[in-house]
């Protein structure tokens, strides 16, 4: 595949970024992979408080690195008077705005969308905030585990009778990250349709309760409790995950023609299954269904079920760790990790998009910028001289880096 | 609300088949006013789509996943019918489909045909394994996924089996990415006039979410396994028991930890050498764990989260499904709008999406019901498509 797309969706589109740790960059690092113009605004003395974390590849975070690929860093102080016109400046020059502070922060700053409105009327602003900007949890302090419990999900993970747990992957600020590119998005579709800016104002709490979808709509549709179940279905059976001689496998077979070839795959005899003919049996007593395949899996391999498996057209997999997933061949074999490399750093491994346009896979390009890497940059894009810079950079205002 | 309102009014959106990323990607472009059309073979749609609990002969799969769409049932294996989903194919500005299912590999040849002819056509593939590589035109789902990118192996107590999260996240994510690609094509459409092949495959983006602990995998050649609702680096970050039920807080700086100790009154732990850093803590994290572990199980959990709001601490309790969706700030914010249409009314999980238009104006997603397979007709459809577009402006 080639290294960048030729004429990728969002070329000449500048977004403004003030979003810091993990949802908000997660956000902007897929429209600086449709082809965006990124400007990361940090504030200069550390900037994102993700440079800090551990651990490192070369002497910059890894955390930062994955979600900061392709974007320019403009190191400035907005609370200062003559930080705030060269942000003005750079919002009349954008076409998005993008932040993750609690409701209120941008007010403070002037950078409110009420304030940037009056001198960009087209401009698509989106916010992203624990809890949104309205409502009795506005101004909650939030993070992923504290999200994940107030929108039930850690309830609903877990198994019966035992802790809950949270889910392994940050899902509480992904769900956040990826609603917000949609709403850029469609703020921009919109934009060019009616020449109208909007502000859409974002909740994490909102995103992970939507999360809830199919679970959620049982509990709305009759008031059922709904709690956690482990690995099974609420609706479907066989279906989760099971022991083998030496690891673990999922599968589901419940369909009907699904299920005679799960029997025939391991080998059931008639008497063992007489109690499981229909879907409602199998459903109704589900334990005792699991129990009778755990029996037979646990007697061989992984690797020779899932061949056995595969061979009768069930669909199943083995349960991976991170080294096994991103050591497999199934990924090699989809071009999703790539050696990335910039300015006097070595080479290292990434995760690109996964998103590929018109046979090239986006995001495999660049890496994230060091702190105030393209502040002159962005500044002179802007207007500003050599020494309207060296005046900014002396005062403190900005820094310009590395 | 009008019914052609949203950022995307007027975008014509065809799904072949059903299949749950295509269906939440779908759903996110209805949301945002497309003009949603399903083509569902007779008998061909998920086997949960009729499971109860339903209500007028829709089970909560479906609808959770269709609303705001509209559905036509055509086989593509009937001749009429295959001349049918052409004339759609014709009508269409997108179209989502899944190279896996029957009826996406039956009408992969058409499909190309038609992109071919129709340069400003946008297509989305939005198979599990995608159209390369070692397990391309494999069957999946978000439970395959969810054991095959990681996730499983991450969640759950440390001597838990692997666990599966509670919610189809895998099933969501890649209909978010989907839809994301999408509304890039769509925008690039309406300034270039050009269309755009698009693949998304499901096991790319679960992939994609192990982001930073990959590039931390890649960095140090180190990876961890799951800790229950525990931090790799940081404690306290997890749930306690509380006397009836749990909590979670997510102490993860010094300012926090001060907080937090004065907030339980245990400003001793706070002077205590071997609570001081938050390397500190982890180091000692069984006596400290024992001494929280103990404090928690004295109150409840209402009481706990008053002490934790006023220390101004992350905490969060755990709630059950129900609990978060009648949460005042829930309800507060309309994520729970009543499905239009049905016999009686019946509350779902709706958008969180809201614009504030620059004139003044607001759009929030409506709540249409989810239509019944083939519940509207080919006619219909394509003599309404050009009043729509008049109306949208476009």
């Amino acid at each position: 595949m080639s290294q960048s797309p030729p004429n990728p969706p969002l070329s000449g589109i500048r977004v403004l970024d003030f979003t810091r740790m993990f949802a908000g960059p997660w956000s902007a690092e897929i429209l600086s992979d449709l082809g965006a113009i990124v400007v990361k605004v940090e504030e200069p003395r550390i900037g994102d408080p993700t440079r800090r974390h551990r651990p490192l590849v070369g002497d910059e975070s890894s955390y930062f690195m994955a979600v900061n690929r392709g974007k320019k860093s403009l190191a400035i102080d907005a609370r200062t008077e003559e930080g705030r016109e060269v942000l003005l400046t750079a919002i009349r020059a954008a076409d998005v705005l993008v932040e993750n502070f609690r409701p209120g922060v941008m007010r403070r700053l002037g950078l409110d969308y009420e304030t940037t409105k009056k001198i960009k009327p087209d401009l698509v602003y989106c916010s992203l905030s624990g809890f949104g900007a309205t409502g009795p949890m506005r101004e909650r302090i939030s993070f992923d585990i504290v999200n994940q419990a107030f929108a039930g999900l850690i309830d609903i993970t877990g198994h019966p009778g035992n802790r809950a747990s949270r889910i392994g992957v940050p899902i509480g600020d992904l769900s956040g990250g990826l609603y917000m590119s949609i709403a850029v998005l469609a703020g921009l579709v919109n934009r060019d349709a009616t020449g109208l800016g909007c502000w859409i104002d974002l909740g994490l709490h909102d995103t992970l309760v939507t999360l809830l979808a199919d679970v959620g709509q049982r509990h709305l549709l009759d008031g059922e409790p709904v709690s956690r179940m482990g690995n099974l279905h609420r609706a479907a059976a066989p279906y989760g995950c099971f022991p083998t001689r030496d690891g673990w496998i999922v599968l589901s077979a419940y369909a009907p023609a699904d299920w005679e070839r799960l029997v025939q795959a391991l080998g059931l005899a008639a008497d063992e299954v007489r109690a499981f003919g229909t879907p409602q049996e199998r459903l109704g007593d589900q334990r005792a269904l699991q129990e009778l395949l755990a029996s037979r899996l646990r007697q061989d391999s992984t690797e020779t079920w899932l061949t056995v498996l595969r061979g009768h057209g069930i669909t199943c997999a083995e349960v991976l760790d991170i080294r096994q997933v991103l050591e497999s061949t199934t990924l090699a074999s989809r071009d999703l990790v790539y050696e990335a490399k910039g300015g006097d750093r070595d080479a290292f491994r990434m995760l690109a998009s996964p998103i590929i346009l018109d046979g090239t896979r986006l995001g495999t390009g660049s890496v994230a910028p060091r702190l105030g890497e393209h502040t002159a940059e962005v500044l002179a894009e802007l207007g500003y001289s050599a020494d309207q810079v060296r005046a900014l950079t002396d005062a403190g205002t900005v820094k310009v880096g590395p | 609300m009008s019914e052609h309102a949203g950022p995307v009014r007027g975008t014509k959106v065809l799904v072949l088949g059903r299949g749950l990323p295509i269906d939440c990607a779908s759903m996110f472009l209805a949301d945002l006013g497309a003009d949603v059309v399903m083509v569902e073979e007779p008998g061909s749609g998920p086997a949960t789509d009729d499971v109860a609990p339903a209500i007028d002969g829709l089970g909560y799969q479906r609808l959770a996943f269709c609303r705001n769409k509209r559905s036509v049932a055509l086989r593509a294996g009937d001749a009429a019918e295959r001349e049918a989903i052409h004339r759609l194919l014709d009508w269409a500005d997108v179209v989502l489909y899944d190279s896996a299912n029957p009826i996406g590999r039956d009408l992969a040849g058409t499909l190309g045909e038609v992109a071919t002819r129709r340069t400003e056509l946008i297509t989305c593939d939005g198979s599990t394994w995608g159209s390369f590589g070692e397990r391309a035109g494999w069957a999946g789902d978000d439970l395959v996924l969810q054991a095959s990118a990681g996730c499983m192996d991450l969640t759950g107590e440390a001597d838990d089996p692997p666990t599966r999260a509670g919610a189809s996240i895998f099933d969501f994510v890649s209909g978010t990415y989907i839809a994301i690609a999408v509304l890039a094509a769509v925008f690039r459409r309406q300034r270039a006039g050009a269309g755009q092949r698009i693949e998304v495959a499901g096991y790319d983006t679960a992939v994609t979410l192990l982001s930073n602990m990959a590039s931390a995998y890649f960095a140090t050649g180190e990876h961890r396994s799951r800790l229950g609702t525990g931090h790799i680096s940081i404690f306290p970050y997890n749930a306690f028991r509380t006397s009836d039920g749990e909590i979670v807080i997510a102490i993860f700086t010094q300012a926090f930890w001060s907080k937090f100790c004065a907030g339980i009154g245990r400003a001793d732990l706070l002077e205590n050498p071997r609570y001081k850093t938050i390397p500190d803590r982890m180091r000692a994290k069984d006596e400290l764990s024992a001494i929280l572990d103990e404090l928690f199980l004295r109150r409840t959990t209402d009481e706990w989260s008053e002490i934790l709001r006023e220390a101004d601490v992350p905490y969060g309790p755990v709630l059950p499904v129900g609990r978060a969706l009648s949460l005042d700030q829930t309800t507060h914010r309309g994520m729970t709008p009543a499905l239009t249409g049905l016999s009686r009314p019946v509350r779902t999980v709706g958008s969180p999406l809201r614009f504030l238009l620059s004139d003044g104006s607001t759009y929030h997603p409506p709540a249409r019901r989810a239509p019944r397979a083939g519940e509207h007709d080919l006619a219909s459809i394509l003599s309404t498509s050009d009043t729509q577009l008049e109306s949208s402006g476009r």
